[in-house]
C-alpha cells in the first residue's frame, strides 16, 4: 500500500489510525455488553439470553475485523486523493445496538433484575 | 483533499493519537482481565492463557505511541488480533454447554 499513491498529509493518516482505534474499543464495548447480558439475570428465557448475547459478541467481532479493513481502504483513498469509502458498519452497529438496548429495557421494565 | 498552508493546530494531532493509542491499549488490557476472570468459572485454568492480553497491552502502550510513517503496524495488527481473540473465547463461554 504504501507504494501507491503519494505521501499525505501526516495529520490525515493520524487520523485514520486514530479511527482504527476507535473502532476497537468500540468492538471492546459491545464485547463488555455482551458478556453483561450473559452474566446478569433477566427475567427472559435462557436461549434468548444467550442468543442476545451471542449477537452483541458477534456485532464486536464484526467491528474488530471491518476496523483493519476500513484503515486500509481510507489510507488508500487518502493517498490517491479520492473520496473516502463509505460503510455500511456504522448502520449495521446503530440498528443491532438500539434493537439490544430495546430488547434489554422491555425486559427489566417487565420482570426485573437480578444477578446469578 | 488539501490541508492550509500553515498548519494551524500544530503537534496536537500527535499527541491525540498517542493518547488514543493508551485508551485503547488500556482497555485491551481490561478486557482481558475482565474475560479471563469470567472465563475461568466455565471454562476452567485453560483460560488463564488470555494472560498473555496483557504484555501484548503493556508492550503497545509502549511501543505504539512513537510516532512512525508506517503506523498503525505491527501494534494495530496485534490489538485486532487480541480483540478478535477475546470475542471468540467469549463465544466459547457462551455455547459451552456446561
Amino acid at each position: 500500500m504504501y507504494a501507491d499513491g503519494e505521501e499525505p498529509d501526516y495529520r490525515f493518516s493520524l487520523a485514520n489510525e486514530r479511527t482504527l482505534l476507535a473502532w476497537l474499543r468500540t468492538a471492546l464495548a459491545l464485547l463488555a455488553a455482551g458478556v453483561a447480558v450473559d452474566t446478569i439475570d433477566l427475567a427472559m428465557a435462557a436461549a434468548a439470553q444467550t442468543a442476545l448475547a451471542a449477537g452483541l459478541v458477534v456485532l464486536a467481532l464484526l467491528c474488530a475485523g471491518a476496523s483493519w479493513w476500513r484503515w486500509a481502504r481510507a489510507e488508500r483513498a487518502i493517498r490517491r486523493r479520492e473520496p473516502l469509502p463509505a460503510s455500511g458498519l456504522g448502520l449495521v452497529l446503530a440498528v443491532g445496538v438500539v434493537l439490544a438496548g430495546a430488547l434489554v429495557l422491555v425486559v427489566v421494565l417487565a420482570g426485573g433484575v437480578g444477578t446469578s | 483533499m488539501t490541508a492550509p498552508a500553515v498548519d494551524p493546530d500544530p503537534g496536537t494531532a500527535r499527541s491525540r493519537t498517542v493518547l488514543a493509542w493508551q485508551r485503547t491499549a488500556l482497555s485491551v488490557a481490561a478486557g482481558t482481565l475482565l474475560l479471563v476472570r469470567l472465563g475461568y468459572d466455565e471454562l476452567g485454568p485453560g483460560v488463564l492463557v488470555g494472560l498473555l492480553g496483557l504484555p501484548l497491552a503493556a508492550w503497545v502502550l509502549v511501543h505504539g505511541t512513537r510516532a512512525r510513517a508506517t503506523a498503525p503496524g505491527l501494534a494495530g495488527a496485534l490489538l485486532a488480533l487480541a480483540v478478535t481473540a477475546l470475542c471468540l473465547t467469549e463465544l466459547l463461554v457462551l455455547v459451552d454447554p456446561s
